[in-house]
């Protein structure tokens, strides 16, 4: 019985698609049977990420309901052994699939998979809901702004009143000139307003987006920091204790707001 | 629905009148009123209402029970209760005689926290919202985090607050006995007059207890409790708490923070690290002045207001 991930934000753009593709990947190169689901249905991407869009048949929704069967609709990445994608539909709405349709769905293929990715759309709305329905762990991403963080908190407010224990962190596109300069307050704001585990920070790379457009995960790429990242996020998740960066002189300067004005 | 309405609100010339449907039940008034308040905040703030029962016989601990669960939170006070003045077209209420004991002054909490969340424990009896409350408010867990104390602290200094903290709870809790308190505390100051209602009543004051609300209240999340409220974990931006009296945060405020919500000017907020994004004491809002440097945490401090203005100071420890 495998393990089931969701990876989610409620901001868009800050980097979903891309985290689910590469932890993915990286842990299907430690010989892990992976499936990555595309939850986000009417807007999937997942498959253009990962390259896999040409062989697409059939997708979450047809397995939903009852087009086809589940193998049917699993495309089996040839770069890697164990990794395959279950892509979304493109032509529907996110109403076309229930929480309880995707719990079920996820559960089928944790019989078969050791690691079930789900990649969640933007919002917190349907589409959130169905992604969170059948997972077992969340990992929520931002990038170091503010409204990135306030949408994950939110998120993570959400996840925690649906009952996930612990979500994990990941904080992403962060720039490793700040990181180089030992400038790292950003993570340690964030991880002081979230106040979850950090489970990765992965540093702004240009490798990612010319591997967004070749269809190639980063973590193939040995000389991509991101990459590198991704992998190190993979080790952690299956219980490998890999050091972070830096992280000791993250100590943030508390701040304090003296005076106060008067609003009319 | 051709239904009579259940709550109606009309604004006077003698004030606001609030007219219920003295046929429907207590409990579902107090959830009509709340949703409607709820879509009207700042709009009723401060207003006296003048409450038309119909033929409704409230009993004291019923209308301290409206007062301090619904009507508080959103800064209303009822002036006086009337019987269907206005509200003449109500026709008289059968006889369904509303249960006393359940809503009792031992559990104004519970009553507060019935609107959503049925559950008994005392700590999830506070109402948690945001659009997760909806669906989510009975599995809400509240789970203490290793909050900002810990990280921030070292126990002398910890233990100093802790009794600050607790002095200053304890004080608010004895102004509510009935016998001390001569001029009581705001929540029990706008207890209605129910003399007015032509009933001579004589019951207990109203104690204003303190929620303890454990975890961090997170962007979307609002927490409020008529009596004091003490958070265990930080108020995130985009969150908010609410009391009819005091407010703790034990760890950092960074969201809104409301103190004082039925119009106690005499409410504080303490909070470990305090860095709102808006307070508000009574009636009164004040906002951070725009791009002031942060400095450096000092220590736990507290808002609460002088001359109508709300000021910020070190919280003492050394009383
Ligand atoms: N670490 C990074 N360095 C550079 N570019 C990145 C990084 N992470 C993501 N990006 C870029 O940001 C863009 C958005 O990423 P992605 O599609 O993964 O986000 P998403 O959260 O899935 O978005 P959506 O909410 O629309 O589904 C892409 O163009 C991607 O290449
Ligand atoms: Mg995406």
């Amino acid at each position: 019985m495998g393990e089931s991930l969701v990876i989610t934000s409620g901001k868009g753009g800050v980097g979903k698609t891309t985290a689910t593709a590469n932890i993915g990947a990286a842990l299907a190169m430690m010989n892990q049977k992976v499936v990555l689901v595309d939850a986000d249905i009417g807007l999937r991407n997942l498959d253009v990420v990962m390259g896999l869009e040409n062989r697409i048949v059939y997708d979450l929704v047809d397995v939903v309901e009852g087009f086809c069967k589940l193998k049917q609709a699993l495309i089996k990445d040839k770069r890697v052994e164990g990794l395959h994608l279950l892509p979304a539909a493109q032509t529907r709405e996110k109403t076309a699939v229930t929480p309880e349709q995707m719990k079920n769905l996820v559960g089928q293929l944790k019989e078969e998979f050791d690691y079930v990715i789900v990649d969640c759309p933007a919002g917190i709305e349907q589409g959130f809901r169905n992604a969170v329905a059948g997972a077992d762990r969340a990992i929520v991403i931002t990038t170091p702004d503010v409204s990135s963080v306030r949408d994950a908190d939110r998120v993570i407010g959400l996840l925690e009143s649906s009952g996930f224990e612990r979500p994990l962190l990941i904080v992403n596109r962060i720039k490793p000139k700040m990181v180089d300069r030992g400038d790292m307050m950003d993570i340690g704001d964030i991880l002081d307003v979230l106040a979850i585990d950090l489970v990765g920070v992965v540093p702004e790379d240009e490798a990612i987006l010319v591997s967004t457009n070749r269809g190639e995960p980063a973590v193939f790429n040995g000389s991509s920091r991101a990459g590198q990242a991704f992998r190190n996020i993979a080790r952690r998740l299956r219980g490998e204790e890999v050091p972070f960066m830096n992280l000791a002189e993250v100590q943030g300067l508390w701040g304090r707001l003296r005076k106060f004005v008067g609003l009319e | 629905m051709s239904e009579k309405q259940d709550v109606i609100f009309t604004g006077t010339k003698d004030g606001l009148y609030l007219v219920l449907n003295d046929r429907q039940d207590l409990n579902v008034l107090k959830e009509k009123i709340r949703s409607h308040l709820e879509k009207s905040e700042f709009f009723f703030h401060g207003a006296q209402v003048i409450l038309d029962v119909g033929a409704m016989n409230l009993d004291t601990d019923e209308i301290l029970d409206i007062q301090n669960a619904v009507f508080s939170p959103y800064g209303l006070k009822i002036k006086k209760v009337v019987h269907g003045e206005r509200g003449g077209a109500l026709r008289r209420r059968a006889s369904s005689p509303l249960v006393p004991g359940a809503l009792g002054s031992a559990s104004q909490i519970q009553a507060a926290g019935s609107y959503r969340s049925q559950s008994s424990s005392r700590v999830s009896e506070s109402y948690a919202s945001g659009s997760e409350a909806e669906t989510n408010s009975q599995t809400q867990r509240l789970v203490p985090k290793p909050g900002l104390t810990d990280r921030l602290m070292d126990s002398e200094r910890k233990e100093a607050l802790y009794r600050e903290v607790s002095r200053k709870l304890l004080e608010g809790a004895r102004t509510q006995t009935p016998a001390s308190a001569p001029a009581g505390r705001p929540v029990s100051e706008s207890g209605p007059r129910v003399s007015e209602s032509g009933e001579r009543v004589e019951g207990p004051r109203p104690v204003v207890e303190t929620l303890l609300y454990r975890g961090t209240v997170r962007s979307g999340q609002r927490v409020y409790h008529p009596g004091n409220l003490v958070i265990l974990g930080d108020v995130n931006p985009g969150g908010l708490v609410q009391a009819g009296g005091d407010i703790v945060v034990m760890g950092a405020l960074r969201g809104v923070a409301h103190a004082g919500a039925g119009g106690d000017v005499d409410s504080a907020i303490y909070a470990l690290k305090l860095e709102p994004t808006q307070i508000r004491i009574a009636n009164v809002i004040g906002r951070p002045p725009e791009g002031e440097e942060r400095g450096p945490w000092k220590g736990p401090e507290t808002a609460r207001l002088k001359d109508g203005a709300i000021i910020i100071e070190a919280m003492d420890n050394t009383r």
